[in-house]
């Protein structure tokens, strides 16, 4: 004989079982004395269980009809919440507006200063840094020293200049975009918090396991 | 699932939105149908009929002020059976801490006799005595699935646990139950 299928036997009273498993069930029933003994008296309490009477409630229209004159109003209390709901869901849509127009600035930025550099336009201004003008300390060393400096010095403060202003531009669209993504997930984080307090509101296993 | 079940789902479907968006009759119409459902779940919780009204009663109040946070597309049945179970559990918790005892309150039937009353009665309470012996996880387990007709999917979603945790513990619960019963009735 196989073994027993103890553990198995509420769940085919309840009609759980999968049609392999039930088969397997049945089968072994009709072979094991003890398993068809445990499932007669699984049957017996779930069926006293079933027909214990219970008490003569209130019929439910006269329970509806008293419970109709108990319902608080529920409108006045959902106006604000529905305005606040409004505004909270605005926040992201007005963060990820934002990080577009980031972006948008930050690419017409990049374009113009490739214009710049190539002399197609001149004067125009850049949004994020005048990183295409010289620096102050560049200016200063090439006024002082500029006669006595060689072709590989002046090459060599050049590209000095060039990289404290590309550290300037990278740094300046770095927080902006940092500022954003910051302000998108500690939203997320709020909602996150916020749905699961709701969550376990109405949902919270209160009983004690 | 037949004609009949799906369109009264549908209907339940448009009562609920309607009800979400503060028509009162026609969550006084899904209070009809899920009365006795919920009426019968939380006296099993609990154990008292004037409990369990109350306790129903504070469960459709709460159901009511709770409506918009009803997902749509999620058991109905279920939620009602979640707050009413909760809902049996304090009122359970306030009446013992008040020191009061349990002692269900009965309408006599007068088609049956005096001795036939008294047995259905007693009979009554040695299952409820027995139900009460459990611990709150398993009642509300046993509860669901004798009394609310609820699959072990559905009581895994309605009290948020593993389905086999269903499983184990009501077999754990009728178990015990048996080992209670079975010197006063046979098994």
């Amino acid at each position: 004989m196989n073994g027993h299928v103890l553990d198995c036997l509420g769940a085919y009273l309840d009609g759980e079982l999968n049609s392999q498993r039930r088969q397997k069930v049945e089968a072994h029933l009709k072979e094991c004395a003890i398993c068809r003994s445990e499932f007669a008296g699984l049957q017996q309490i779930s069926s006293l269980l079933q027909t214990a009477p219970a008490p003569d409630f209130l019929p439910a229209e006269q329970f509806t009809a008293r419970l109709a004159l108990q319902l608080p109003r529920r409108e006045f209390a959902e106006k604000p919440a529905k305005r606040v709901s409004l505004l909270w869901w605005l926040v992201p849509a007005v963060l990820l507006f934002a990080w577009f127009l980031i972006q948008t600035a930050l690419s017409v930025n990049g374009v113009i200063t490739v214009m710049n550099q190539a002399n197609l336009v001149k004067g125009t201004a850049r949004f994020f840094s005048q990183s295409s003008a010289p620096s102050l300390w560049f200016s200063a060393v090439i006024d002082l020293f500029g006669s006595s400096l060689d072709g590989t010095q002046i090459s060599t403060l050049m590209f000095l200049d060039r990289l404290g202003a590309l550290r300037a531009d990278v740094l300046g669209q770095f927080i902006w975009q940092a500022a954003v993504a910051l302000l998108y997930l500690a939203w997320l984080a709020v909602w996150w918090v916020r749905s699961g307090s709701r969550q376990v509101k109405m949902n919270g296993s209160r009983y004690s396991s | 699932m037949d004609a009949f079940a799906a369109q009264k789902i549908e209907a339940e479907v448009a009562m609920t939105a309607k009800a979400q968006q503060g028509d009162r009759e026609a969550f006084t119409e899904l209070v009809r149908s899920h009365y006795t459902g919920v009426v019968n779940v939380v006296y099993r919780m609990c154990g008292d009929a004037r409990l369990a009204e109350d306790a129903a009663q504070e469960t459709f109040i709460k159901a009511w002020l709770n409506l918009a946070s009803f997902r749509a597309g999620t058991s109905m049945r279920s939620w009602l059976y979640r707050i009413g179970i909760n809902a049996a559990l304090d009122a359970l918790r306030r009446e013992r801490g008040a020191g009061a005892s349990l002692e269900s309150t009965w309408l006599a039937d007068p088609a049956a006799g005096p001795e036939a009353e008294l047995l259905k009665r007693e009979r009554n309470a040695a299952v409820q005595r027995a139900i009460l012996s459990l611990t709150e996880a398993n009642r509300a387990i046993l509860v669901l699935r004798e009394y609310g007709g609820l699959s072990y999917a559905e009581i895994a979603a309605t009290l948020d646990i593993p389905a086999g945790t269903v499983m184990s513990r009501l077999n754990y619960a009728r178990t015990r139950l048996r080992e209670i019963l079975a010197p006063e009735f046979g098994g």
